[in-house]
């Protein structure tokens, strides 16, 4: 590495990623720069477009240099390479979608060689298309004072400064943390706030930078309602035993290794005789349950959709075995060439275009379809023909109650062949979670009554009431106590609220069981007891009753009389449920400790049930079912 | 029960109305020429004798589907059930019992469930009465059919018809829903919705033109506006006349094509699959013009052999233009866009409006300042193919008309400004300042005030008279009525880029719409002085000298009093008001395109 004597001013790093329509415009507004004392180290980052070809188009430019990863690291790993090859006395970033002014980079230069004790100088920027300030956030406004004052100051908690209004000491370059350590939107704030931390920060007072919006940006996949841990991996291109600690600020988190590390084994399959599945559209809140067809000897691959939910699991998944299709040009003969003996295509509205793709190809391979969630919000989102699509073209269908089947029995006639039907939970959790690591009941302990819910509250006011009756509540899961505010304010005042971080499947036993009772959403059915009538709470069977059931919790549900609703009616056929017409009558329930601890034992008893393993034979039966009928027609 | 193109709907419909606690009906289907799947969905239900089923050979409409069925009704009461709504097994018999006890009511509507999960016992807040919710007594009354009008407002259309012979009285009961999907006749219709006259055209591909108007919107009435050009012969392809393949869609002004035909060119049209309402889609209305469909382009491409691809123009339809780019079997190709490239980046489109352009044999921008920018963004992108500025969306020349003989302002002496669309950067507290100056400011569009409600209530509150509004005003109208004003409004915004060209928007970039408008009026424009930055409506103005560039309202007062420089610019933007027709620019973009032709060979 040349001395900080002969290297020049400024190092400008550059991370990229697959920006091959943005990137000239990013190095234009830096070479239009006032000043010309800087080099460009550009880390591409295993761009999978032609970043790399344009880049080489600019590399007569003395002052660039460009090296490529082999394979996607993330944006740490990319900025840990930059840094090792810069020279310059300060450094500087610039995102290959964001922008610099002409006068961005001399400011702030003229900072930091004016003031030797500021470690980072920041200037201003536009953010949000036509939003600008000192930071890309106007609800920081102690920050924003201290900036504007001019002077020197200390940035001492975490800001939420962006890499492109940044610069700072070489001296003081900061250690980014690899995406298997850390991912989240906050990471470049928090990693510059370490820096600021050491000593003193400067506000140029200018606005001198644009930190661009745009839909595919990377604060977007991290943290916003279009993005999610599935289209991340997707969008990186990552696959087995790439391991990702997905810690967005808002949003479901999860360490991607503590939860799967257990799955990641490696397999050779099909074992003889057993079936090559290629799974189709998207699996929910449970995913490592496909591991099981693998435990039976089973192969998968799967073509994922596009474009999964923040919420949603869609693969690449860095365990199990799983061959990826990938959803570009030409999975239709890749399919063809893998030769699957069956197609299982699931699991909600969110999938169905893909499924209905995938059915009108025509590929001769039997479909079975499993649908969960649900008929309504296909009216919605102008999906209704498309379903009524895929249920025909569809070998078998798998609904996720009787309920659910006869209503759609009621809309489509005949198409509906009861026959080619099948019963079952589209989202079950796999077994592995339904250990025997029983915890003692509070109850016991304190002799007060405890209950749980690990999701979204729906129903749980006014609070004041729940808590005059007697009744604690244990919440879990930021992103959900982040929803309900009021209620969390207010509970926390009545004494009877506790807000838990959230719990991983492997502590549902040792954590949930400790509870009396766990609740459900609470609402008022008013279908009158006809089903044509029914909304959708009415018909499912939400994805935290496997959870509950891994725990051995009885349900807290509001009595709905003759209604039909889906839930009720499985509670009732387990005896598992805690009917309520009011708080004090649930309080009332909730004392009764025999008929608690006979719930809870029917529950306990019939908690295989809601496990995925439990039921994989049957699928397979159904899978082998539709392969011979094909055959047969075929023959 | 009409029905078009609702196959996975029908036998939902169908089972709620058999599973009805009244079982002395006859159902009537009146399948609006629907493709072949309704029929094969109602065919197992046939069986029962109640049901008729009469498949029209073509698509007529609703109201021709609903007439049809009138026709061959037998029962005393005629109730509706549109094939993707949903009867609770009470709702005949309460509708029944409501027309008894109510001998003078010609008319019983029941409650209804709407939008998925909400109730009401009477009329949907917002909406006329549903058909869903109706029973009434048989008479003579036919509902207005699609070809004389198309409205969402069923009062209009066909319930106002029934009023001289009694009450409408409602059952109180809640008995019926009327699903929510995006496919719902209403929404197609209405602009607020999605709908609109493009999206209605388009989905029921009607080649007339349409008198149309949705409940919000302005009355559309093509068959007056266009007759001018329906009634004449196409125009012979000339020796050397181009065979023009439009792609993407036409925006406001879309007769201006017609220019490029009038020359002895021939056009062909290949349209942008989800126009909003003013993304204009064939089958255009004033004719001449013969489409391609978008199954099959591919094929009647290479029957026809167009010499040229003129795709445009607006956001909506960069994926499709670009799928089309993509698919293109070797067609020279132009690009040519307008608004805009921030909200192509805000959606995801950047990489493939950047693409149309990287990858077109021609490039047209709509103004300077465009073409500058995107040469920042990939530099040599401009001067890699021939490249052309041009406006996007400028009117026909037709619409160049005789200007007002007299102004307001000549007759009430007080000064008269006009903003003929959206009053943006037109706070209510600015109208108050106009109002202090005595600046009188005239909001004309219907349509755009029924959105700006709160704003036309706050302004009001502040202009002391000051504040006047206007319906809209359709092209033909365009010269002499806002000729009668002294000056029009611009977007009035302060500019941010500071001269900086990586640093401007959309309003800096824009060339509004309403520019070409008031040209045509002759009338000078106002805007933001804005200095020296980048704005290409004020270098625009600027270069021709017919703007009035302002700081604040006394400033502005004080140049429209400045009666001989008023008068220069008056005259100055009607010297050069032909320059903002697309006829004026036609042979230049003809030129244009044979130098295309030539580059690519």
């Amino acid at each position: 590495m040349s001395s900080p004597l002969t290297g020049p001013l400024i190092s400008v790093l550059m991370p990229t990623y697959g920006h091959a329509a943005f990137i000239r415009r990013t190095i234009e507004s830096l070479i239009a720069q006032s000043t010309g004392d800087w080099e460009l180290i550009v880390v591409d980052d295993a761009s999978p477009d032609e970043t790399g070809a344009l880049l080489a188009r600019l590399l007569a430019d003395g002052r660039l240099r460009y090296v490529r990863h082999v394979r996607n690291t993330g944006l740490g790993a990319a900025l840990t390479t930059a840094t090792a090859l810069a020279r310059g006395r300060y450094i500087a970033y610039l995102p290959s979608d964001d922008l610099f002014y002409p006068q961005h980079l001399a400011e702030l230069a003229s900072v930091l060689e004016a003031q030797p004790q500021v470690l980072l100088a920041y200037s201003g920027l536009r953010y949000g298309y036509q939003q600008a300030g000192p930071l890309a956030d106007d609800t920081v406004s102690d920050a924003v004072r201290s900036a504007a004052s001019g002077e020197p100051h200390d940035l001492g908690r975490p800001y939420p400064l962006k890499l492109v209004q940044v610069m700072h000491r070489r001296e003081h370059a900061p250690r980014w943390p690899t995406r298997a350590e850390r991912e989240s939107d906050a990471l470049e704030s928090d990693v510059l706030a370490e820096i600021a931390a050491k000593g003193l920060s400067h506000y140029t007072g200018a606005i001198s930078c644009e930190w661009l919006d745009h839909a595919g940006q990377r604060s977007k996949l991290l943290a916003h309602r279009s993005g999610g841990l599935s289209r991340y991996r997707a969008y990186y291109g990552l696959g087995r035993d790439d391991w990702v600690n997905w810690q967005p600020t808002r949003g479901p988190r999860q360490d991607e290794r503590t939860r799967y590390a257990a799955f990641a084994i490696e397999r050779a399959l099909p074992e003889p005789g057993r079936l090559h599945i290629l799974l189709l559209g998207e699996l929910g809140f449970n995913p490592e349950r496909i591991v099981a067809f693998e435990e039976r000897g089973h192969r998968l691959s799967a073509l994922w959709v596009p474009r999964p939910e923040l919420w949603d699991t869609a693969g690449p998944v860095p365990y199990g075995n799983v061959t990826v299709i990938p959803y570009a040009h030409g999975w239709r003969e890749q399919i063809l060439a893998a030769r699957p003996d069956v197609i299982y295509a699931l699991l909600n509205w969110q999938a169905l275009n893909l499924i209905d793709e995938v059915l009108s190809a025509d590929l001769g391979i039997p479909l079975v379809f499993h649908f969960k969630e649900g008929p309504f919000i296909c009216y919605e989102h102008g999906l209704w023909p498309t379903l009524v699509r895929v249920l025909r073209g569809s070998a078998a269908q798998i609904f996720i109650s009787v309920e659910n089947r006869d209503w759609f029995r009621l809309a489509l006639g005949d198409l509906i062949d009861p026959a080619r039907t099948h019963i079952l939970d589209g989202d079950l959790p796999k077994a592995d979670w339904f250990n025997d690591g029983w915890a003692t009941k509070l109850s016991e302990a304190d002799g007060q009554i405890h209950t749980v819910v690990p999701g979204r509250p729906l129903g749980l006011a006014p609070f004041s009431a729940i808590a005059a009756a007697g009744i604690h509540v244990h919440l879990y899961g930021e992103q959900f106590q982040q929803m309900v505010p009021n209620l969390v304010r207010e509970g926390l005042a009545s004494g009877h609220l506790h807000l838990h971080p959230a719990v991983e499947p492997a502590q549902w036993v040792r954590e949930l069981s400790s509870y009396d009772a766990a609740w459900l959403h609470l609402y008022r059915s008013d279908n009158g007891g006809d089903l044509r009538r029914a909304r959708w709470d009415d018909l499912n069977l939400p994805a935290r009753l496997g959870t509950y059931a891994a725990a051995g919790l009885p349900w807290i549900m509001r009595d709905n009389g003759d209604a039909m609703v889906a839930q009720q009616q499985l509670a009732a056929q387990l005896d598992v449920g805690l009917r309520f017409s009011d708080w004090e009558d649930l309080a009332t329930q909730l004392r009764d400790r025999r008929r608690l601890a006979r719930l809870t034992a029917n529950m306990r008893a019939a908690r295989h049930t809601f496990t995925f393993d439990t039921h994989v034979d049957a699928l397979i039966a159904l899978f082998r079912r539709v392969i011979a009928e094909k055959q047969e027609v075929l023959s | 029960m009409p029905t078009y193109d609702q196959a996975a709907f029908i036998r939902r419909a169908v089972e709620s109305l058999c599973a009805q606690t009244v079982t002395d009906w006859e159902l009537i289907i009146i399948d609006d020429g629907s493709p072949a799947d309704t029929a094969r969905a109602i065919e197992p239900l046939l069986s029962d004798a109640r049901l008729s089923y009469v498949r029209l050979a073509e698509n007529r409409g609703h109201a021709a589907a609903i007439n049809e069925g009138l026709r061959r009704a037998r029962a005393p009461i005629i109730a509706y059930l549109p094939s993707d709504d949903v009867y609770h097994p009470e709702h005949l018999a309460t509708l029944l019992t409501t027309l008894a006890t109510h001998p003078e009511a010609v008319l019983a509507y029941a409650g209804v469930r709407y939008h998925y999960n909400r109730y009401t016992e009477g009329l949907i807040e917002g909406y006329c009465l549903q058909p869903v919710q109706v029973a009434h007594r048989r008479g003579v009354e036919r509902w207005t059919e699609r070809e004389e009008l198309v409205s969402d407002d069923h009062e209009r259309i066909f319930w106002a018809k029934l009023r001289p012979r009694g009450t409408f009285v409602g059952s109180g009961q809640i008995s019926c829903e009327w699903v929510r999907h995006p496919g719902q006749l209403h929404r197609l219709i209405r602009e607020q919705d999605g709908g609109g006259i493009n999206p209605f055209r388009a989905r029921f591909n009607i080649a007339h033109p349409l008198r149309f108007h949705s409940s919000h919107g302005n009355f559309i009435d093509e068959v007056t506006h266009y007759r001018r050009y329906r009634e004449r012969p196409d125009t012979p392809l000339a020796v050397d006349g181009l065979k023009i393949l439009l792609v993407g869609e036409l925006a406001y002004n879309a007769d201006r094509v017609l220019a490029l035909e009038e020359r002895g060119h021939q056009l062909y049209g290949l349209w942008t699959n989800r126009p909003a309402w003013f993304n204009t889609v064939g089958p255009l209305p004033f004719g001449h013009v013969t489409d391609l469909s978008r199954q099959d382009w591919r094929d009647a491409a290479r029957r026809i052999r167009p010499d040229i691809i003129y795709a445009q123009l607006n956001w909506q339809t960069v994926e499709f233009c670009h799928a089309v780019l993509q698919a293109n079997p070797g067609i020279p190709f132009v690009w040519h866009f307008k608004e805009g490239p921030f909200i192509c980046i805000e959606h995801g489109l950047w990489p493939h409006l950047l693409e149309l352009y990287e990858r077109a044999d021609g490039q047209i921008y709509s103004s300077p300042e465009l073409y500058n920018w995107f040469e920042t963004t990939a530099p040599g992108l401009t001067r890699r193919v021939p490249s052309l500025v041009l406006d996007g969306d400028l009117p026909k020349a037709e619409w160049l008309r005789p200007l007002a003989s007299e102004r307001l302002s000549q007759r009430d002496g007080a000064i008269h400004t006009v903003v003929p669309g959206r009053p943006i950067g037109l706070h209510p507290h600015t109208v108050g300042e106009l109002a202090a100056q005595r600046i009188h400011l005239h909001f004309y569009g219907d349509f755009t005030q029924g959105l700006w409600k709160s704003w036309i209530e706050k302004a009001h509150a502040v202009a002391d008279g000051h504040l006047h509004l206007h319906g809209n005003v359709d092209q033909d109208r365009w010269s002499a009525e806002f000729s009668q004003y002294d000056a029009g409004w611009l977007h009035f915004f302060a500019s941010r880029n500071g001269g900086d060209l990586r640093r401007v928007d959309w309003d800096d970039l824009n060339y509004p719409a309403r520019i070409a408008t008031m040209a045509l009026a002759g009338l000078p424009l106002i805007q933001q002085d804005n200095g020296e930055a980048v704005v290409a409506s004020q270098n625009l103005a600027r270069q021709h000298d017919i703007g009035l560039f302002v700081r604040d309202m006394a400033d502005l007062r004080q140049q429209l009093c400045d009666a001989p420089r008023m008068e220069r610019l008056r005259a100055n933007m009607v010297r050069v008001r032909e320059q903002f027709t697309f006829d004026y620019h036609a042979d230049r973009l003809i030129a244009f395109f044979r130098t295309v032709l030539e580059a690519k060979t």
